[in-house]
């Protein structure tokens, strides 16, 4: 019986050598039409779609001067800014806040997007056990009867 | 209501008031392991709701499987269902 672990030729020399993998062909050439020679022009289309005008400068508003992330170049040695070097508070003076909400200043505005955050619960007084029963929770911090109503208007 | 449904109305509703303290201090030490208040007041409350269940079991048949004490006679079947006025 072989060895195939300590066996010098496994048998993989026999089986020929390797094709490159031939392109995938072009949709437009499948069709039974006249087969194109040159490129598909299917890419072509998508380079052109990416030198459209960005949509946040489509409006009609000529003030927004902000380049349109798709027209940026990729610059992969950039390096990220760190979350604690950002601004302290960027959502203060965001134009879409209500002017009357309470809840102006986000204090989670530094925090990295993505992650869930529950604040430590520490054990200071508790219901009675009636009025734990009725408010489904022995902490009063954590009874939080809904309303229906309150928060940021939207 | 008769005097003795109403004193085993208000004993049900204080096995309910207090097991649902055990309860909700059992979530919270689930997350607070070491926390001896919170130890001590699940110890306070499940003594009070032991007391409460046997006094109810003694009165009024077994409300638990845990306080059901099989004597002569199965008693936790021979219960009215809570569908015939029975809590258990």
């Amino acid at each position: 019986m072989a060895n195939y672990h300590t066996a010098p030729d496994c048998g993989c020399s026999q089986n020929p050598p390797r094709q490159s993998v031939p392109e995938k062909p072009c949709p437009a050439s499948m069709s039974g039409r006249q087969a194109m020679p040159a490129s598909c022009p299917e890419p072509m289309q998508r380079r052109q779609m990416m030198q459209r005008p960005c949509p946040a400068s489509m409006n009609g508003r000529p003030m927004i001067q902000r380049p349109c992330p798709a027209d940026m170049p990729a610059r992969p040695g950039m390096p990220k800014p760190c979350p604690a070097d950002m601004p302290m508070n960027p959502m203060a003076d965001c134009p879409s806040m209500p002017e009357h909400c309470p809840h102006k200043a986000d204090p989670l505005a530094v925090m990295p997007i993505a992650m869930a955050y529950v604040p430590w619960q520490f054990f200071h007084e508790t219901f009675e056990p009636d009025k734990a029963l009725q408010c489904g929770t022995i902490f009063p911090e954590l009874s939080k009867p809904f309303y229906g109503k309150g928060g940021c208007p939207k | 209501m008769k005097g003795n449904q109403m004193e085993q109305m208000k004993l049900f509703q204080w096995i309910n008031m207090v097991s649902f303290a055990v309860n909700d201090i059992v979530l919270y030490l689930d997350t607070h392991p070491m926390d001896q208040e919170a130890i001590a007041y699940f110890n306070h409350f499940r003594e009070v709701r032991m007391k409460a269940l046997k006094e109810y079991e003694d009165c009024y048949g077994p409300l638990t499987i845990d306080t059901a004490k099989p004597d002569q006679k199965w008693l936790w079947a021979m219960q009215p269902m809570p569908w015939e006025g029975g809590y258990c």
